[in-house]
């Protein structure tokens, strides 16, 4: 309704989020802001409640406690501007790649005749040019993933969740995507909250990168990336990346989710 | 770039060395849809001939196919006519099958609470032998084409609802709420997601139900009826004319195998995609 004609991007709010499944405790009392624009990854060991944290901020699944809050109104339900992106492509099968993209129209009730062209620009932009008619079968795991973020942004979305959406893709590719959506969010109208577990791709791609820990969740640190965004590949061999990298790889080996034999690496002193 | 890299990953791995010629040649012979079970056929009617000659097997018992064979020709405008009786009988049963099946196994996925009431009843109740539900059903509704159709019916219905049921389950949690994020209500789950999703399997449950509403007609005419192929079948018993019941049996099974094909051809454009 009105979130559609205002133009400022969406800050997120959580307060004091947890999740629990039975007595399975998954996030505990979870507390961050993501600024309107702000790129921020939340970055943990496998199974640590990161996709349902994110799977709260998108309403898909209701919180135990606390508050969540999109744009200053709290979070009943899916967010009218939410793209969201999941760790599998959940291309569907009996609909051509163009038609896939295109079901983001159907389901909000878009008229296609009116995203048909920026759906076909958006698979050009990811090298899919030609395989509109193609059936999601047809196409290997990169390509359909690549086919599954552009269903994602069809309608612009101004708040972005992606839950682990490259996991399945090898190195380079996943450059290439990571590259396209640095250049996607690049204008910051869009917020976006990236789920991963990859140290570097994290760093790369965003303004904060939040570091959890392993069930029940909590933040344990806020890194900020000091780096102007969009960034190319070669920023990966700037002293500030590096830095970055190394004070996330030392809150894990503190946290014990990595092991060194060797001395804990000294860059970590400001810890928060 | 990397889209002519993934692309060429597309085409299939090098060729292999092509087989000797003669060995190429009896493949691709074999490999000719339906010859070998026609060939099949072919030598399990020489060797039926051979036994009933051979052995001077009595023609009431089991007749030669010669004889078969000359009961279709001749009687063939007999069985045509009870031939149409069945297969009426046997469509309107498939038809309310379907008509009735999917429905009520996207109210049960709709209203689940209505689901688990219902479907024990319904897998329960495949336990009753539906032959011998029968005679009630004449009872009620007295003989005839009715009563064949709705035993038909009553045997159809069932793998169409458990097929379907399956499908519409076969829809993953992340799928859901993939539509869900983009703001889609449950109509919008079904429209889009389970229905297409339940295809493959309602289909699988359809083709079963066709087998099955040839053989609820044929049950129907032995209870109670007087005209089809089951009816045919009783008043050739009783002439002890044993080359019409098989010339019976050839329509009932030809008849039968063409109505699975086409059920089995529909599914094949429906479902494009597994």
């Amino acid at each position: 309704m009105t979130v559609a004609t205002v133009p400022a991007a969406l800050p997120i709010e959580v307060r004091g989020v947890s999740k629990s499944y039975g007595s399975l405790a998954a996030l505990s009392e979870v507390t961050f802001d993501v600024a309107g624009g702000e790129f921020v990854s939340l970055l943990g060991p496998s199974g640590c409640g990161k996709s349902t944290l994110l799977r709260l901020i998108g309403g898909l699944e209701e919180p135990s406690g606390g508050a969540i809050a999109i744009g200053g109104e709290p979070v009943a339900e899916p967010h009218p501007q939410l793209g969201m992106a999941f760790q599998k492509d959940l291309l569907l099968p009996w609909r051509d790649v163009l038609s896939n993209v295109l079901l983001q129209a159907d389901v909000r009730g878009i008229d296609r005749a009116r995203l048909r062209e920026r759906a076909r620009a958006l698979l050009a932009q990811v090298g899919l040019d030609g395989f509109e008619r193609r059936r999601p079968g047809e196409l290997s795991g990169g390509m359909r993933q690549r086919a599954a973020i552009c269903r994602t942004l069809l309608h612009e979305p101004r708040l972005l969740l992606m839950d682990e959406p490259y996991a399945a893709l090898d190195a380079m590719t996943r450059d290439q995507m990571a590259l396209d959506l640095a250049a996607v969010t690049a204008t910051r109208a869009t917020t976006v909250v990236f789920v991963t577990h990859s140290i570097p791709e994290a760093v790369f791609l965003s303004d904060r990168v939040l570091v959890m820990s392993a069930r029940p969740a909590e933040i344990v640190a806020d890194v900020a990336v000091e780096l102007p965004r969009p960034r190319d590949l070669h920023v990966r061999r700037d002293p500030a990346f590096t830095a970055c990298v190394e004070r996330i790889t030392g809150v894990f080996e503190r946290l014990g989710v990595l092991r060194d034999r060797r001395p804990t690496v000294p860059t970590a002193q400001e810890e928060r | 770039m990397n889209l002519t890299q993934s692309a060429g990953s597309l085409a299939p791995p090098g060729g292999r060395a092509a087989p000797r010629p003669r060995a190429a040649l009896a493949a691709r012979v074999a490999a000719l849809p339906g010859l070998l079970p026609a060939l099949t056929l072919v030598l399990v009617v020489a060797a039926w001939q051979a036994a009933v000659s051979l052995f001077d097997v009595a023609d009431y018992l089991v007749p030669p196919p010669a004889d078969v064979w000359r009961s279709l020709v001749d009687q063939h405008a007999l069985l045509l006519e009870h031939g149409r009786t069945t297969l009426v009988e046997t469509l309107w049963g498939f038809a309310l099958s379907a008509a009735v099946g999917i429905p009520l196994a996207v109210a049960m996925k709709v209203w689940p609470l209505a689901g688990r009431a219902l479907y024990p009843l319904l897998v329960s109740s495949q336990i009753v032998p539906k032959v011998a539900v029968a005679p009630l059903f004449v009872v009620w509704i007295g003989t005839g084409t009715t009563t064949s159709a709705l035993i038909a019916f009553v045997m159809a219905f069932f793998p169409v609802v458990v097929n379907t049921s399956l499908g519409l389950d076969s829809v993953d949690r992340e799928s859901l709420m993939l539509i869900r994020s983009m703001g889609g209500r449950r109509r919008h789950a079904f429209r889009y997601l389970l229905l297409p999703a339940s295809l493959p399997h309602m289909w699988t449950g359809l083709k079963l139900a066709m087998a099955f509403a040839v053989v609820g007609a044929i049950v129907g005419e032995f209870v109670g009826s007087q005209s089809g192929l089951g009816y045919l079948l009783i008043v050739a018993q009783g002439n002890l004319d044993t080359a019409l019941i098989f010339a019976d049996l050839v329509v009932l099974t030809v008849g039968g195998l063409l109505l699975y094909y086409a059920v089995d051809l529909i599914g094949r454009r429906v479902v494009r995609w597994s």
